[in-house]
């Protein structure tokens, strides 16, 4: 299948980028519970058709585009604290972990590190751990 | 446990000013230094360096509803289909 890929030399660089790796990781603020809109137009842009997913026309159905990546990891932080984020739904996990992962290796392992009320007082502590915490799991990867 | 891996592709992104405008690009410096570490080659996108894509929190106005708009707004939150 040809592949369509935007012009754009950002997307190009990041559709490489997706091919190259065995694992995306992914950091970012939670806005309302979502993703930030330049973090959705990196899924916009570059899960495309041919990149993201596939048409097999033998087996006639979609096949996962990005089955090289095998381990998904993603670092936010919430404004709100946890029950309350469940609460809402957390709907940037639910389209990651629920969604993408399904156009990843069908055994795609995702690793989850949230910092809830961030901006709370007294948090430059917390904040501090946030990231020694993420070192020592990123360097079990 | 999950297999090792040898390749990662960091993608991160902290559009706008806020109270910690740097703290993502931290956390992804975190996640960077731990992968190499381990021996990981890493390659990180910054799309707030790398894009000029538009993000609607960077360009939109500050827009006040007319209050005739924040009462239909009220109906159709309100509606028994749940809008």
């Amino acid at each position: 299948m040809r592949t369509k890929i935007p012009g754009d030399p950002v997307v190009k660089e990041l559709v490489d980028g997706l091919r190259w790796c065995e694992g995306l990781a992914l950091a970012y603020p939670t806005w309302w519970f979502n993703l930030p809109a330049r973090m959705k137009g990196f899924f916009d842009r570059c899960f495309v058709p041919g990149v993201g997913f596939k048409y097999d026309k033998e087996l006639g159905r979609r096949t996962t585009g990005l089955q090289n990546i095998s381990r998904l990891g993603v670092a936010t932080t919430y404004g709100f604290d946890e029950p309350t984020v469940s609460k809402a739904g957390d709907a940037g996990r639910l389209m990651l972990e629920g969604g993408m992962t399904m156009l990843m290796h069908p055994q795609v392992v995702t690793q989850w590190d949230p910092l809830y009320s961030m901006q709370a007082e007294g948090g430059d502590e917390a904040r501090a751990k946030f990231l020694v915490d993420l070192e020592a799991a990123y360097a079990k990867w | 446990m999950a297999s090792r891996v040898s390749k990662v592709l960091i993608v991160h992104t902290h559009p706008v000013v806020t109270r910690y405008p740097s703290f993502t690009r931290a956390m992804a410096g975190s996640m960077a230094t731990g992968l190499r570490k381990a021996g990981v080659d890493v390659r990180r996108v910054d799309l707030d360096e790398a894009s000029k894509w538009t993000s609607p929190a960077m360009t939109q106005r500050v827009w006040l509803p007319k209050p005739h708009i924040l009462r239909f707004s009220g109906t159709l939150l309100s509606a028994p289909n749940g809008g």
